[in-house]
């Protein structure tokens, strides 16, 4: 990810879109275990810092917004005093300079910043609740901002001013966002860069415009197919569900749902292919098919 | 607020009426005439005439619902009438025994924080450990152990051979308290620290907790603003009923420990078929159990303020 962009994980329901947001914030409910891999940022491997220095990158370099926003704050405090919690948790102020933060952020989104700010959670309708979590979030100025399907619950103005509000503060603050989403339009209107999802793995990576018009990988080609602004008229939905993570098929983990799957899928997991300058897909049969172009060329 | 306490304090007149009548109705059908009673410990000789001049004496001529109202008169009047055997006021007998039971539920109570507040919480952040199943056990142990026999143990062993603490008795100042308490707040430590245990357990698993962990707040203050402040909630709920017991009185350990409480009263009031006192000190259970409902209903709004004490209060958006 680079600084200032903002890069979509998309995928469908149980792909594993969250738990790698929580993998990166190393919080990841038990019996789940990080068991290999890394995760930089700065040239850092936050796999390998200690707890307290892990803690201390929560929040104030890499900040999470979850789905449910009723979930994401302590039900017997006040929206007030978790953001100053959180400010407190990383910074010293003087009293009085969290509140005027928080109430700045959440004034930024539109909410009356008084009253959420002296509010119990339940109080608030999910929408002002939604946007608290946002002004939590953004309040420590975070490097990156993960956001897991933050917005699939407002309603359309709310979510294109969210949204918005997201786009000017990517510019203005020199923050990427991570943005989880299922939601393919929401996607493309912030972001720039895309990661299609399935089953745990990255299948296709590159310029969300260029991955939006030419699918390489027939799982995005499937994914967009069962969206109305992608494919007017007829709708295809993908045929059977995500496999069980535990039980995944040798090979290729799309190739029980893949209509173009071939022999090969059925025996090796696909590598990461770079077709084209930031652009890589896990196919079998998109690498045969450039090959075979390659071999034209050259002959 | 002034409306809804009101509202409870209405509640408290039919549970009362109600408890007197029936205690009032299982004396009379119990065994036992406290006339009789009353004579052979006065050495006087049983006989008809005797028995009834002694009825007379304590107003027991009169059938059942009469006396109830009288009673009730009395009641009303600040009059709890006069004890079968020592012919004192019931209200100054058992006023007199009130503090002795207030320090020692007190005593008891404290103890039972001081162990099952750190060993709840640190049963449910080590779970599945050694300490976690060490933990477990004791409170088993706890639970399991009868206070007489604990009370035992702790004359024989502690009191008898330091000879700092007095085996029996109230003793000066407060250090006639320890024994009493320690064996009253070690029983009910160990359902506390498991009730403890489990709640934290269950919301350490929610998802707000979750969202703390990733906004970078310490574990210190997840676990106390967060976890334990969630967690208390139910334990408070128990803690109402508990407090209500303990100011009946402990009668196992007042007994052990020769601590002059209410307990005591009104067993030996049960014996002797001593109904005024009976019924002064079911009174006082009815008047304690409400009333230390009603201050728990009242503490949840601290600690939870989703809870609503009458309409319309506690929604502002």
């Amino acid at each position: 990810m680079k600084e200032g962009r903002c890069l979509a994980l998309i995928g469908e329901s149980g792909a594993g879109k969250s738990i790698t947001a929580l993998s990166l914030l190393r919080i990841v409910p038990p019996p789940g275990k990080i068991t290999g891999g890394e995760v930089i940022l700065d040239n850092r491997d936050l796999l390998k810092l200690g707890k307290e220095e892990m803690r201390l990158v929560r929040g104030e370099e890499l900040a999470l917004v979850f789905q449910d926003s009723l979930s994401t704050f302590n039900p017997v405090r006040t929206v007030g005093g978790h953001i100053c919690e959180t400010i407190n948790a990383h910074r010293r102020l003087p009293n009085g300079q969290a509140k005027e933060m928080a109430l700045e952020k959440m004034a930024d989104l539109g909410l009356p910043a008084g009253r959420v700010f002296r509010s119990f959670p339940f109080q608030l309708s999910g929408g002002m609740r939604q946007r608290a979590a946002l002004a939590m979030a953004l309040c420590l100025h975070p490097r990156i901002l993960i956001t897991d399907e933050a917005t699939t619950s407002l309603d359309v103005t709310l979510q294109a001013q969210v949204l918005h509000y997201l786009k000017k503060h990517l510019e203005d603050c020199c923050m990427s966002i991570l943005f989880i989403t299922h939601d393919l339009a929401a996607a493309a209107a912030v972001a720039d860069q895309v990661a299609v999802i399935y089953a745990g793995r990255i299948v296709e990576k590159g310029q969300l415009k260029k991955v939006f018009k030419q699918p390489l990988h027939p799982y995005t080609q499937a994914l967009l197919r069962s969206h109305p602004s992608f494919c007017p008229g007829t709708l295809k939905p993908i045929q059977g569900s995500p496999p069980d993570l535990a039980l995944l098929p040798e090979g290729c983990s799309f190739y029980p749902r893949c209509p173009e799957a071939a022999g090969i899928c059925l025996s090796r997991v696909p590598e990461m292919l770079e077709v084209d300058s930031g652009r890589q897909v896990a196919c079998h049969l998109v690498k045969s098919a450039i090959l075979t172009k390659g071999e034209i060329a050259a002959s | 607020m002034l409306k809804y306490l009101a509202k409870r304090f209405l509640t408290l007149i039919p549970v009362l009426l109600g408890v007197t009548f029936i205690t009032f109705i299982l004396m009379d059908i119990a065994p036992g005439d406290p006339a009789e009673i009353m004579l052979s410990r006065r050495d006087i000789e049983v006989t008809p005439e005797n028995l009834e001049r002694a009825r007379e004496a304590l107003g027991l001529g009169e059938p059942l619902p009469v006396r109830y109202l009288s009673w009730l008169q009395g009641v009303i009047q600040g009059n709890l009438g006069t004890s079968f055997t020592t012919g004192e006021p019931v209200s100054r007998e058992i006023i007199s025994r009130l503090p002795a039971t207030i320090e020692l539920a007190a005593g008891g109570l404290a103890v039972m924080f001081i162990l099952a507040l750190p060993l709840g919480t640190a049963a449910a952040l080590l779970r599945g450990t050694f300490g976690d199943h060490l933990g477990r056990l004791t409170a088993l142990v706890g639970a399991s152990i009868p206070s007489f026999y604990l009370g035992l143990l702790l004359i024989t062993y502690i009191a008898v051979p330091t000879q700092w603490i007095p085996v029996m008795g109230r003793g000066e100042g407060l250090i006639g308290l320890v024994l009493p308490s320690i064996t009253l707040g070690f029983g009910l430590a160990a359902t506390y620290a498991r009730l403890l245990r489990a709640n934290l357990l269950e919301v350490l698993q929610l998802d707000f907790i979750r969202s703390a962990r990733s906004r970078g707040l310490k574990e210190t203050v997840i676990i106390g603003n967060y976890a334990l402040r969630n967690a208390l909630i139910p334990v408070v709920t128990l803690l109402g009923i508990t407090m209500g017991h303990l100011l009946g009185g402990t009668v196992v350990i007042e007994r052990i420990f020769a601590w002059p409480g209410v307990g005591r009263l009104a067993v030996d009031a049960i014996f002797d078929r001593n109904y005024p006192v009976i019924q002064g000190y079911v009174l006082l259970m009815g008047v304690a159990f409400v009333f230390l409902n009603l201050l728990i209903d009242i503490s949840y709004r601290f600690l939870d303020p989703r809870v609503k004490m009458e309409e319309g209060e506690g929604q502002t958006g």
